[in-house]
């Protein structure tokens, strides 16, 4: 297993074609634009390394019986599940924002799972070639890039039908060693600082859409693959000056980018799927399954870390003692506590495929991705009231090293005794940088916007089982527990009941 | 005469209608005219033991009943029969199968 420097310096062999700001990036790991991004995945490899976090940064490998990475390990039970989640909020508490790497393996997962239940159907043998990959992954350390939206053009039509084929990835040509594929996938997480790419399709396809049911694996730098690194919220400020920033050593969310494919061979070996659109749901679903079950853990940790600044900032602002404020904080810990038990209660009810790896249950995955998207900006909003207007007119880094009106500005900002001027300017940076910038907006879609929850829960809710309950207690259905209880049937003792009722009123009357 | 020993999961939140599906196993068997005894699950002998869990959780699986076990096991998870998904509707169908297959052993 790589520590996190070697993570970053394992970079430096791959020859990636990345744009940003216009441009074409030299160097990937000499970017300061990339920097933050760069330190937070490589926190997945560092804590790996340290014996206090080892029993949840690492896994025995079922291929191999080695000892991995656990972003690299096929769940092999219920532990493992809530490992993850307990490996999420951990990673989210170290880096207050996205670390990138889950992404890459809710795709090893999914995938897994997938080519097992197509080999079962189609004779193929996917299964075996995605496990030859996987021992490689396993083995190198390596970081694989989960690449599943497509840019998707008009949404109103399938892929067959767009007029741009490539705003789907898709199979352009079959031969004898592998497949030609080009297209678009779109806010990839962590693209430009993985080794691999594992791509999925982004929906369900029908017949017509089977050069588009394609999932495959290539190095991040093989021919005709080039990344366009996104823009973020104020993300040039780490430029200016690393105060500014916020949250300069890890930023803010996971350094997405458009990754656009132009007639790239892949070798059938690194194929997983290739026109079985009759899977493309399970594998999207499973892939969200897992993904929206990993929100409760990470957004819950950078909650921890947003939760301890608002307290502090409270604190170096002399108001920590006052009702509302412990009112605030109690309602952010309660909301992200609730998070948490739903993500644990969705591992504690997973359940073992026939793949032999273990899935989250899908209707509470959902619940607590579609509670995230509302939760996060409930407690962040706390959070910016506790702070103040300040996260909003502080100067800069440079006005505070200015000779002239330096400590000027640094007597303006000053708390309570003991609380530097300068650490109360950096813990409002941070409240700002993970309340108002990307992060938002992320929690709100990453894994799926809500009303992709909502489909999934509408399906998975049972509703017809609650109209037989809800009919057994009104009495509209027979209740044979009742009726165990009374000693007879309903029909008996309601009638009894209306009789011993009737008989009162009339000696009542008498 | 086969002896079929059912066990229950604890019915928190099932996807199916267990003692329904139990019910609907019964009549199958009787339809296709084999000779089946049902046993509660204090009875010590049986020749196959019926695991009913009523989501793909599969807890009586999960409790190592699955291992404990001394004679051979069919095990619903929800509308799932190990692992495969079946149907709320087609599982005693399958479960007949499987039963019919479990006579003709013996």
């Amino acid at each position: 297993m790589m520590n996190g420097k070697e993570y970053i310096e394992s970079l430096r062999a791959l020859n990636l074609k990345v744009y940003f700001f216009g441009k074409r990036i030299k160097s990937i790991i000499d970017e300061p634009m990339f920097q933050p991004h760069l330190h937070a995945a490589a926190m997945t490899y560092e804590l790996a390394h340290r014996p206090e976090y080892e029993e949840i940064m690492t896994a025995t490998s079922h291929l191999t019986g080695e000892k991995v990475n656990r972003f690299t390990h096929i769940h092999q039970s219920i532990d493992d599940l809530v490992k993850k989640v307990r490996m999420m909020r951990l990673l989210g508490q170290k880096t207050g924002t996205c670390f990138q790497r889950c992404v890459g393996l809710d795709g090893l997962n999914a995938v897994y799972v997938t080519t097992y239940d197509i080999d079962q159907k189609h004779g193929t043998n996917y299964h075996e070639r995605f496990k030859a990959w996987l021992k490689e992954v396993q083995e190198k350390d390596l970081m694989p890039s989960g690449a599943m939206t497509d840019a998707r053009g008009d949404r109103s039509l399938r892929p067959h039908q767009q007029k741009n084929k490539d705003t789907y990835l898709h199979i352009k040509e079959r031969l004898d060693d592998g497949i030609i594929v080009s297209g678009v996938k779109a806010h990839i997480t962590g693209a430009v600082n993985s080794h691999e790419i594992l791509t999925m399709p982004t929906r369900t396809m029908g017949e017509e859409d089977k050069d588009f049911a394609l999932s495959f694996a290539v190095p991040s730098d093989t021919k005709g693959v080039t990344f366009v690194f996104s823009r973020q919220t104020n993300d040039t400020r780490r430029l200016d000056s690393p105060l500014d920033a916020g949250n300069p050593k890890y930023g803010i969310v996971g350094g997405e980018a458009i990754i656009i494919f132009k007639d790239v061979f892949v070798p059938w070996e690194r194929v997983f799927m290739a026109g079985e659109y009759d899977f493309t749901n399970e594998l999207v679903e499973t892939f969200a399954g897992y993904h929206r079950s990993n929100y409760g853990g990470c957004k819950v940790g950078l909650a921890d870390v947003v939760i301890g600044g608002s307290y502090w900032i409270a604190d170096a602002h002399g108001i920590s003692r006052a009702s509302h404020i412990i009112d605030k904080l109690t309602e952010m810990i309660a909301m992200a506590e609730t998070c948490w038990s739903c993500t644990l209660a969705c591992s504690y009810e997973g359940y073992k495929t026939p793949s032999g790896a273990y899935h989250i249950n899908p209707l509470l995955a959902n619940v607590v991705k579609l509670n995230i998207t509302r939760m996060v900006y409930e407690w962040m909003r706390l959070a910016q009231d506790i702070a103040g207007g300040k996260i909003i007119t502080l100067p800069s880094e440079l006005d505070l090293e200015n000779p002239e009106i330096g400590k000027i500005i640094e007597e303006c900002f000053v708390g309570k005794e003991g609380f530097s001027t300068s650490d109360i300017i950096k813990m409002l940076r941070l409240i700002e940088n993970m309340s108002v910038g990307a992060g938002l907006p992320e929690a709100m879609h990453g894994a799926g916007s809500p009303a992709a929850q909502k489909i999934m829960i509408a399906r998975r809710g049972n509703i017809e089982r609650k109209v037989e309950l809800a009919k057994s207690v009104a009495g509209i259905k027979r209740d044979r527990d009742f009726e165990k209880i009374v000693g007879k049937d309903e029909e008996t003792y309601w009638r009894e009941v209306k009789e011993r009722i009737r008989q009162g009123h009339v000696a009542e009357k008498s | 005469m086969l002896t079929i020993k059912v066990k229950y999961c604890g019915g928190c939140n099932p996807e199916i209608n267990r003692v329904g599906l139990v019910e609907s196993l019964k009549e199958e068997i009787e339809k296709k005219g084999l000779r089946v005894n049902f046993v509660g699950q204090d009875s010590e002998n049986a020749d196959l033991l019926l695991l009913v869990n009523g989501c793909r959780h599969a807890c009586l699986e999960e409790e190592g009943m699955m291992l404990e076990a001394k004679a051979p096991v069919l095990s619903v998870e929800g509308e799932m029969v190990f692992g495969r998904y079946v149907g709320e509707r087609e599982i005693p169908n399958f479960l007949v199968h499987e039963i019919s297959r479990s006579i003709g052993k013996k």
